[in-house]
């Protein structure tokens, strides 16, 4: 018998052992949600090692790859940089884009009102001197442009045209000192002559017993020939009536902003 | 004329530069006048004859961008040169404030022409209304061009005046 055993050692000392892991198993597979001692003690203590483990590849990692492993950074940060600059040029080319639309809707529907064939001008330029106020425009004679066509904008009246050359004219502005159109305020139907003064204008020729107020509406009264009628020139700003004289003295703001223009309407003379 | 051209070329930069470039980056009534500062320039280097005739297209070459009536600026441009003319043999050329201060005072006898001008020939009811708020910015920026530019336009002065005698 202790031959025997002695003989097949082992196989029985392999066949015990995978019947009692067998046996483990079988037991363990009732019980699968509970830890055992065994496991409990391995986690223990291979928990810090672990720890350990990690954290140093991780640290060799990061420096590897924040430090080390640099090749494309450079060359990805100047990509990135570049991006970057063209996409804020693109929105800023959009949002010029977004605002032109908006004020070629306004001039445009503004243009729907008017009874006369309009042609839209791009401002390109300003006066070189201090003391007159004219426009440079990118439509000229080949637009089909003359001298004397008023030019406007969705808010009233802006000038008319004074040089015309091919393809290029230059506008007199309403508030040039020696423009003056015929106007008309819009409450009291008072007409007189608007002048310009740099800024503002004057009007001229409203009698003193007119009963003009600050903020009445004036507006251009088509008897000089070149603005149609009912074109917004501004608002009165302030009235002053002497202690004599026939007339008194009205100051209008504008209703264009002239420090603002970039696109105009030139009001063509219409078709026979 | 190689000179002239020169002066032409530049003065048709300044033009260029005021009505389109300056509009951009500065207010209306902060843009130095760079016309009168090459006017001024011209006036200190070049002889009398060729630079009244530099001063009369120059202020040709204004007119075409100022002001409603062509002509006003060909005929205000050689009355200037010809004051500045008169008492520039009197002016210290060493002085480093020379430049800048007749920058200013040019620009004050340039408008003041101007206006003077159009009160007589034109219709212009009062000029000096719509000149007078811009003036003092204009001044002071024109100035200021003064001062930045006073070194150069000096040594070509000296140079110029060194050549006349």
């Amino acid at each position: 018998m202790r031959e025997l055993l002695k003989h097949y050692r082992m196989i029985l000392l392999i066949g015990s052992l995978l019947l009692s892991m067998l046996l483990l198993f079988s037991a363990n597979l009732r019980r699968q949600g509970a830890t055992s001692f065994f496991e409990r003690s391995v986690l223990a203590l291979s928990s810090p090692l672990l720890q350990g483990i990690d954290g140093a590849v991780d640290r060799v990692w990061q420096i590897w790859s924040d430090y080390l492993w640099l090749v494309d950074t450079r060359q990805e940060n100047r990509h990135l940089l570049e991006e970057t600059r063209q996409l804020r040029v693109r929105l800023q080319v959009h949002r010029e884009y977004r605002l032109e639309n908006e004020r070629l809707r306004r001039l445009l529907s503004f243009a729907q009102t008017i009874d006369r064939p309009v042609l839209p001008a791009q401002v390109i330029a300003e006066d070189v001197s201090t003391w007159a106020r004219t426009i440079l425009i990118d439509k000229g004679t080949a637009h089909g442009l003359k001298e004397g066509l008023p030019v406007v904008v969705a808010e009233g009246a802006v000038g008319q045209t004074i040089k015309c050359g091919p393809y290029q004219s230059r506008v007199l502005l309403i508030t040039d000192a020696s423009a003056a159109l015929a106007s008309l305020v819009q409450r009291t139907r008072t007409r007189g002559l608007s002048r310009g003064q740099g800024d503002q204008l004057q009007l001229e020729f409203a009698l003193r017993e007119e009963d003009l107020v600050a903020g009445d509406t004036v507006l251009t009264s088509g008897m000089g020939g070149v603005y149609p009628k009912g074109i917004v020139i501004g608002q009165v700003s302030n009235v002053e009536r002497g202690d004599f004289g026939l007339f008194q003295q009205v100051s209008i703001v504008p209703a264009a902003d002239f420090n603002r223009l970039e696109e105009v309407l030139i009001l063509l003379e219409a078709a026979p | 004329m190689k000179r002239a051209i020169i002066w032409l070329f530049l003065g048709y930069v300044a033009l260029v530069s005021q009505v389109s470039l300056l509009p951009i980056v500065l207010p209306h009534e902060w843009r130095p006048d760079l016309l009168l500062i090459l006017l001024l320039t011209i006036g200190l280097v070049e002889p009398l004859v060729p630079g009244v005739f530099l001063a009369c297209l120059l202020g040709a070459l204004t007119d075409v961008y100022a002001g409603a009536t062509f002509g006003l600026y060909a005929f205000v441009n050689p009355l200037f040169y010809l004051l500045l003319r008169a008492f520039v043999g009197q002016l210290n050329y060493d002085s480093p404030m020379l430049f800048p201060i007749l920058c200013a005072l040019g620009l004050l006898l340039h408008n003041a022409l101007l206006v003077f001008c159009l009160l007589v020939f034109t219709d212009v009811v009062s000029p000096w209304q719509v000149v007078w708020p811009r003036l003092l910015p204009v001044l002071l920026s024109t100035f200021i061009v003064g001062v930045l530019l006073a070194s150069s336009v000096m040594a070509v002065a000296r140079g110029g005046r060194s050549d006349e005698a």
